[in-house]
């Protein structure tokens, strides 16, 4: 494949898709900007190098999405934090986001997503905001869909308790 | 009522953020050139004298371009050879193209690049690893040559797990690879496929 066209493809697929990967990535990362844009950086960096793949892949998103949760994963299991970095400078966070519109949801959410533990936190954005199914779900974790409803049943439980504040009548959207 | 979903959207929504397209292509574009350069060039005399260029295919080719010995440049996936080369109680049917035995041990065998400068066969940093254990197997299961294979991708290392064939010693058989060198899944598992474990394998703890 000529580099040319990945690296027309490929910016592309980053504008279709790096905001809501960002977005995902905030989740997972509770709040923590520069987390969350390493995350989305190393996520992007891998569909590139591995771009020809991505292109057979059935669903390019779900690849990518698939790299983002590993890369949290990962994250969480390093004792420490010190990935290598490509720039120069790293992005200052505090010029990247503007103001939440509602910093106290904001807060209480991300304060209950991170009372989870971190499979369960990835089962919560998989499902309930990216909206994968079961089954999507157990592959980009890369365990059984048995192990993707027990774990979300027990992340539901804790998030119910957890945005009481928020409120008390908590529905969660169908998904098969 | 309160959404779920909808608490996890409002929750994200910083509003717009920049769209650093450029950033992420010159980082992606550095990540692609340090990979191949670090799988893809190796010396034609050090294949000659592992006598494998014989085995050379795919998309593998010689640069005779530049000043000095002529090298062997890999394209854009990382190819396998037919080998039959056994190492303590391991037999490999297939190795990559440019790659060499570095250690064996009951445990497993270590892989490495031909010149690979960090020559002990006890670190696996940039290194293929085959281990036998016997732990559960984890990860993404996929069907290849009869046998149920499970891969864990997108780590600084990821692996393909299989249970050892009927006459091995029982457990799992792994191969760990640096998610560098650029190999896909499929491709390690035809590798994995051509690996037998002999009776002197001993299971790996952890």
């Amino acid at each position: 494949m000529r580099t040319s066209d990945r690296d027309a493809e490929f910016t592309a697929f980053v504008t279709a898709r790096r905001a809501r990967l960002l977005r995902a990535a905030r989740l997972l990362a509770v709040g923590d900007e520069a987390l969350a844009e390493d995350l989305v950086q190393t996520t992007l960096t891998k569909v590139y190098v591995a771009w020809p793949k991505v292109q057979r892949a059935d669903d390019p998103v779900r690849y990518a999405h698939r790299m983002l949760t590993n890369a949290f994963i990962d994250e969480t299991r390093r004792a420490y934090r010190g990935r290598e970095r490509t720039q120069a400078q790293p992005a200052d966070p505090a010029n990247l986001v503007a103001e939440p519109a509602d910093p106290t949801l904001r807060d209480t959410v991300m304060a209950a997503l991170a009372g989870l533990a971190p499979q369960q936190r990835a089962v919560v954005v998989l499902r309930h905001w990216l909206d994968l199914d079961v089954e999507a779900t157990a592959q980009a974790l890369g365990c059984s869909t048995g192990t993707v409803k027990s774990t979300n049943s027990r992340a539901l439980a804790h998030l119910r308790t957890a945005l009481a504040d928020l409120t008390d009548d908590l529905t969660i959207r169908s998904t098969s | 009522m309160t959404d779920l979903t909808d608490l996890l959207d409002r929750a994200s929504d910083l509003g717009e953020a920049p769209m650093p397209v450029a950033d992420d292509l010159t980082r992606a574009r550095a990540a692609l050139r340090s990979r191949r350069r670090r799988q893809g060039l190796v010396t034609v005399g050090s294949l000659c004298a592992l006598g494998i260029i014989a085995g050379l295919g795919g998309p593998a080719v010689l640069d005779r371009s530049t000043e000095g010995s002529p090298r062997v440049i890999e394209t854009e996936e990382s190819q396998l050879f037919s080998a039959d080369v056994t190492e303590g109680p391991y037999t490999f049917g297939k190795l990559p193209v440019g790659w060499e035995v570095q250690g064996s041990y009951p445990q497993g065998v270590t892989i490495a690049p031909v010149g690979f400068p960090d020559q002990h066969p006890a670190s696996f940093i940039g290194k293929l690893v085959i281990m036998y254990d016997q732990n559960p197997l984890y990860g993404e299961p996929t069907e290849y040559n009869g046998r149920e294979f499970y891969s864990r991708t997108g780590g600084d290392a990821d692996t393909v797990r299989v249970r050892t064939r009927a006459g091995e010693p029982e457990g799992v058989v792994s191969v760990q690879y640096p998610d560098s060198a650029g190999w896909d899944v499929e491709t390690m598992m035809e590798f994995l496929d051509a690996v037998e474990v002999g009776q002197g394998a001993l299971p790996g703890l952890g």
